[in-house]
């Protein structure tokens, strides 16, 4: 990743973060132990902070995917929501026609 | 208890909701089933092995391997003997690192030390002294036995298990049983 | 167990086959992992086979309880937080995540998904909301991964001592089904429960 998708993905982590009903964000290769300790603690930041958020092509065209866990409330709306929560970011940074994929790993309760 | 909710603890259930859960990848579950049966499972590995060094790091391995298996064990409800033969395996696989070979060439053990009157008056309980006449045996003996007498192996599985012909097994069983008995009742 | 039972001094027990009617010790062991069957009288009849027998059942009374004495002497380190931490900190998480169960939203650039172990994890947490229930293994019939396929959910549950089995079971299939619906699209035809067990609460935890 070159500094700005960088920047660009750990902007997208907090973004993310702050949607109303997501409880954490994993990493693919991530250990049970993590999962088990999961809650808003994964997104705080790391000693290596790389980011959580996959991100390629940080140009007009970005492909972002991300794996999300989240409470109680609905899973669908929940992620529907950070879908759109992305997009209105992407929009405004000026990021048109992104593919965004999201995966509900894990729902609380 | 107005409003209490009375959660069922996942460590009442049987083995068969506890591994079932467990393959689903309810970690919880899978620490029940450590809990449950990890002080078997290093029992056994640190009689295969014959040494305490490994026991943590084998048993581990074994949980590991369980966990990525789970899904595709049939009956969970038999997840008990699963998790053995699986810590069996790595035990064996262990001893193997350390001696490619399995020695099952015909030498006898050392003669067990009949009826030493020192011994008696140790009064070492008799666990104690089936558990130091397992250590003197030779390796391949007391594989056989530990997987046949802890382990419930039929001849056949420990034939592949160890990958020896099934009337090596017998041979080894039979040797090492006869060493254990004459070890014990010599000591009676 | 008490292996210090009344049976004749065994300080000479012979093992050759001289002393065992012409039995060899393998015979005999095989013997005894048959349950002695089919009774094959040359051994039965033979006090010198019989000794040996009862010796070899005795040394296997003794296995058994250093198996049992073994894992006592294991509590202990078995139940080492660092050590279990350990294991659980060495599992890859997304081992279960299993087949990605989509999530529709208008915009068909959208690409939505949860995983089916994320399912698992909503339907096995029915079980807070009916006391006495804990949930095992669950099943999907059908293709989860195609939006609006009709599909079963099979599951494995485990009741307390003494509740009505059919209340529990509709009970359950109403929770299974109303989380469902909540957290995916799916497109559920049928729940169906499988009670196989009926389990004790802890003592500890009885009722006062």
């Amino acid at each position: 990743m070159t500094a700005t998708s960088e920047s660009m993905a750990a902007a997208l982590d907090r973004v993310i973060a702050d949607v109303p009903g997501v409880t954490a964000l994993y990493r693919t290769g991530g250990l049970l132990g993590q999962a088990v300790a999961a809650g808003k603690e994964l997104l705080r930041p790391e000693r290596e902070s790389i980011p959580y958020v996959q991100l390629t092509d940080s140009g007009a065209h970005p492909s972002i995917t991300v794996t999300i866990g989240v409470d109680e409330r609905s899973a669908t709306e929940t992620c529907r929501l950070a879908y759109d929560t992305i997009l209105t970011w992407l929009r405004a940074n000026g990021h048109t026609d992104a593919a965004v994929s999201i995966t509900v790993a894990h729902v609380t309760g | 208890m107005a409003g209490e909710h009375h959660r069922r603890p996942v460590e009442t259930a049987d083995d068969r909701i506890v591994a079932g859960r467990a393959a689903d990848g309810d970690a919880d579950a899978f620490r029940v089933l450590i809990l449950r049966y990890g002080p078997l499972m290093r029992g056994y590995a640190r009689r295969i092995l014959n040494s305490s060094d490994e026991v943590d790091d084998v048993v581990q391995d074994a949980f590991i391997t369980a966990w990525q298996q789970l899904p595709n064990l049939e009956r969970p409800e038999a997840v008990r003997s699963w998790l053995m033969r699986i810590v069996a395996h790595k035990a064996i696989g262990r001893l193997r690192a350390r001696r490619p070979q399995l020695d099952i060439t015909e030498i006898e053990p050392p003669a067990p030390e009949t009826a030493s009157p020192q011994r008696i008056t140790e009064q070492r309980s008799q666990l104690e002294e089936l558990s130091a006449a397992l250590g003197e045996l030779p390796e391949a003996q007391r594989q056989c036995w530990v997987l046949r007498e802890v382990a419930g192996y039929s001849y056949d599985d420990i034939a592949g298990e160890l990958d020896i012909p099934l009337s090596t097994v017998r041979g080894l069983l039979a040797r090492a049983r006869k060493y254990l008995i004459v070890r014990m009742e010599a000591w009676r | 167990m008490s292996p210090q039972d009344d049976l004749p001094e065994l300080n000479g027990l012979a093992l050759e086959p001289d002393d065992l009617n012409g039995h060899t010790v393998e015979e005999l062991s095989a013997y005894l992992d048959a349950d002695r069957t089919p009774p094959d009288p040359s051994i039965d009849e033979s006090p010198g086979c019989q000794l040996a027998l009862q010796a070899m059942q005795r040394l296997r009374g003794l296995s058994a309880a250093l198996a049992e004495a073994d894992a006592e002497a294991e509590e202990k380190s078995a139940r080492d937080e660092g050590w279990i931490s350990r294991i659980l900190g060495a599992i890859a998480v997304d081992a279960r995540a299993g087949r990605r169960i989509p999530i529709a939203h208008p915009d068909p650039m959208a690409d939505l998904g949860i995983t089916e172990g994320a399912v698992r994890g909503i339907i096995r947490a029915a079980e807070d909301e009916i006391d006495g229930v804990i949930i095992g293994r669950c099943r999907f019939t059908g293709d989860v991964t195609v939006p609006d396929e009709p599909i079963g959910i099979v599951v494995d549950a485990s009741v307390l001592w003494g509740t009505s089995l059919p209340t529990i079971a509709d009970a359950l299939r109403t929770a299974i089904r109303r989380r469902l619906a909540a957290h995916t699209d799916l497109n559920v035809q049928a729940v169906d429960v499988t009670i196989h067990d009926i389990h004790q609460l802890p003592a500890e935890e009885e009722p006062s």
